[in-house]
């Protein structure tokens, strides 16, 4: 199976007083289609691993090409158009911008990727009904939805732009288990009918429960890596 | 890449915290009102500066001989001034004229003397030249260009012990170089304000200068006024084209530099306490877009880490502050146009500093604010451009933000 993102020899250390070794040499592939997890206890390195997939954080040594693209060779603003149209992101603290409303929100993303006006309308009202928001929730503003609801918009905003790769990092913390298994099912179908890949950075059983494959991390390694049949 | 809707999202981050944005606002309409206010004012004061020099006697333009006003000596004179009088009649942007006869020499008392500047003034004409009719405060103006009175300035009248209807000593040099001397009635005491005339004016009607000078029909300029200030230099350069060799036509900035310097000098004043002012804004200015990005470093990063570029997201900062430097020009423009406004039709009563007013050369206290369209243009471009600079560091910190640093900020 054709591989989106090849880690290799990957190394972050942490400098400050003294060196924290987040990331000790991972070797991953993570192929299209995958429904992954990456779990570990606290201080392992998964959100670490996930924000350098994601070209939000900088490796120290080895590394990470996604679709074919070497991140460490992109300048910043060639990092932010790959992350516009390859990756999307799903963080645990919902992170909408709290000045537009929720279809806004899903829009900005597609403005960023230069789609037309009519077009983006159209798909940021299809893909918030298929997340489950009526047309009166999508005209309402971050701080007028749920948590649930607005976790939605973030998958979402996430997926519209026909990303090939959406970095999820505990994207079911703060939801309560119906809005944290109803999103699973979402993200589950989208990833089914084949629209992306899913990465989870996580430690809830929900998410571990309906994942297709499962690394652990632990001390920065990646302790084991187990397809789900 | 289509637009994104940042000015939208600059509108509604604007009024996220109205508090905030309220004191920003207030801080540049504070800043865009006092400017057009104070650049009204500033207006309005140099033009009253320079009008009340003109109407002090000086005159908006003199024909008078070559060098007088650096070395006024008694021989500087015209002596056949009716040419020059028809030239000047003539002369289109020419509202009024006035012979003078304007030398050095010495006013006396049985008590006391002191040196003086005698004008010889036709009571006629001079109605429509300076203020001197009105400035009289006891006595009378004279009726009569020959008549035998002498009016001084009532500082002096102090000094040397006299009141109106006694007689006071006027002396100088004549033509022939001879000291001529003359005691007149004193009809009247001028009070212009000024130290130069309240302590050291005598005038003279003209037929009796003439007579004490030996000048005959003659006298040493012919103090013009013009329709308007903006004649000056057109009037100037007329009479120039035509006036006889060994005589000169000056505007009024060079015949009293120092009213000019005034002027100039408060026109650099002016741009100083702007400049000033508006520095002290932009402090005030930064510091509060500085704070409202600060407070969103959070969101910042989420924007670049979903594809938002750096130069976008300094925009989306940039375009804030545009916001709120336009609704502060706005405000501001306005209120400080009306007061303004209110001062053009009012005046502004500076009586409370009336001794500085005196010794500024002021005819009176009030001045009457002069409002153009480019104050509006340059106080709102300032506080404009003030507005846009102070955005650039916070937009820059903003833009420089490591999504993933960002994101660990709550």
């Amino acid at each position: 199976m054709e591989n989106v993102i090849v880690i290799r020899d990957l190394h972050k250390v942490y400098s400050n007083h003294f060196d924290v070794h987040a990331l000790r040499g991972i070797d991953l592939d993570i192929a299209r289609g995958d429904f992954m997890t990456i779990a570990g206890p606290s201080g392992s390195g998964k959100t670490t691993l996930l924000n350098i997939m994601g070209g939000l954080d900088e490796p120290t040594e080895g590394s990470v090409i996604v679709e074919g693209h070497d991140l460490a060779a992109l300048r910043k603003s060639e990092l932010a158009d790959l992350r516009r149209t390859q990756l999307g992101f799903v963080f645990q603290s919902f992170n909408l911008i709290p000045v537009l409303t929720a279809r806004e929100n899903v829009e900005f993303a597609l403005i960023l990727q230069g789609v037309a006006e009519e077009k983006r309308r159209r798909l940021a009202e299809n893909i918030l009904r298929e997340v489950g928001l009526d047309e009166d929730m999508m005209n309402r503003r971050p701080v007028d939805l749920s948590g649930g609801q607005q976790q939605r918009v973030a998958v979402a905003r996430a997926i519209v732009g026909e990303s090939s790769v959406v970095l999820a990092d505990e994207p079911t913390a703060n939801l309560d288990t119906e809005n944290a298994l109803a999103l699973l099912d979402i993200m589950e179908r989208l990833n089914r009918e084949g629209q992306a890949t899913f990465v989870f950075s996580t430690h809830d059983p929900r998410v571990m429960d309906r994942a297709k494959r499962r690394v652990t991390l632990r001390d920065g390694v990646v302790a084991s890596d187990e397809r789900v049949q | 890449m289509k637009r994104l809707p940042l000015w939208k999202m600059a509108w509604r981050n604007v009024w996220r915290n109205k508090r905030r944005s309220a004191i920003t606002v207030a801080a540049m309409a504070s800043a865009a009102g006092f400017v057009v206010w104070f650049e009204a004012f500033g207006e309005g004061f140099s033009e009253k500066m320079a009008e009340d020099s003109v109407r002090s006697g000086l005159g908006h333009v003199v024909v008078e001989p070559v060098a007088f006003e650096k070395n006024p000596e008694v021989k500087k004179y015209l002596a056949d001034p009716a040419p020059l009088e028809a030239l000047v009649s003539r002369t289109a942007g020419v509202e009024a004229w006035a012979p003078r006869v304007e030398i050095r020499g010495l006013a006396s008392s049985p008590e006391n003397s002191m040196g003086a500047v005698v004008y010889g003034v036709d009571p006629r004409r001079e109605r429509g030249t300076s203020v001197w009719p009105q400035r009289i405060t006891e006595g009378e103006f004279f009726r009569d260009p020959d008549e035998a009175g002498v009016i001084i300035g009532y500082k002096m009248a102090e000094v040397l012990g006299v009141e109106v209807g006694d007689m006071v000593g006027v002396m100088i040099q004549n033509l022939d170089g001879e000291l001529a001397a003359e005691a007149y009635e004193l009809v009247g005491l001028l009070r212009m304000g000024n130290p130069d005339f309240d302590n050291g004016a005598v005038m003279l009607p003209v037929g009796q200068a003439q007579r004490l000078t030996g000048y005959g029909a003659g006298y040493n300029k012919i103090v013009i006024m013009a329709q308007s200030r903006n004649d000056v230099d057109a009037v100037r350069t007329a009479l120039a084209a035509e006036v006889p060799a060994g005589v000169e036509v000056l505007p009024w900035y060079d015949v009293s530099p120092q009213a000019y310097q005034y002027y100039e000098m408060m026109a650099g004043m002016m741009i100083f306490v702007l400049l000033l002012l508006i520095v002290l804004a932009s402090f005030g200015t930064t510091n509060t877009v500085l704070m409202s990005v600060l407070e969103r470093i959070n969101e910042f990063g989420v924007m670049t880490a979903i594809g938002m570029r750096p130069w976008q997201v300094f925009r989306l900062v940039a375009y804030e502050a545009v916001v709120l430097s336009l609704i502060g020009i706005a405000v501001g423009l306005t209120a400080g146009g009306l007061a303004a406004w209110v001062n053009t039709v009012y005046g502004a009563d500076l009586g409370a500093w009336s001794s500085s007013v005196e010794m500024i050369g002021f005819l009176d206290p009030i001045v009457t604010f002069v409002m153009r369209p480019s104050q509006f243009v340059a106080a709102g471009a300032a506080v404009f451009i003030v507005g846009v600079l102070s955005s650039i560091y916070p937009g820059v910190k903003a833009a420089r933000l490591r999504p993933v640093e960002a994101m660990r900020q709550v």
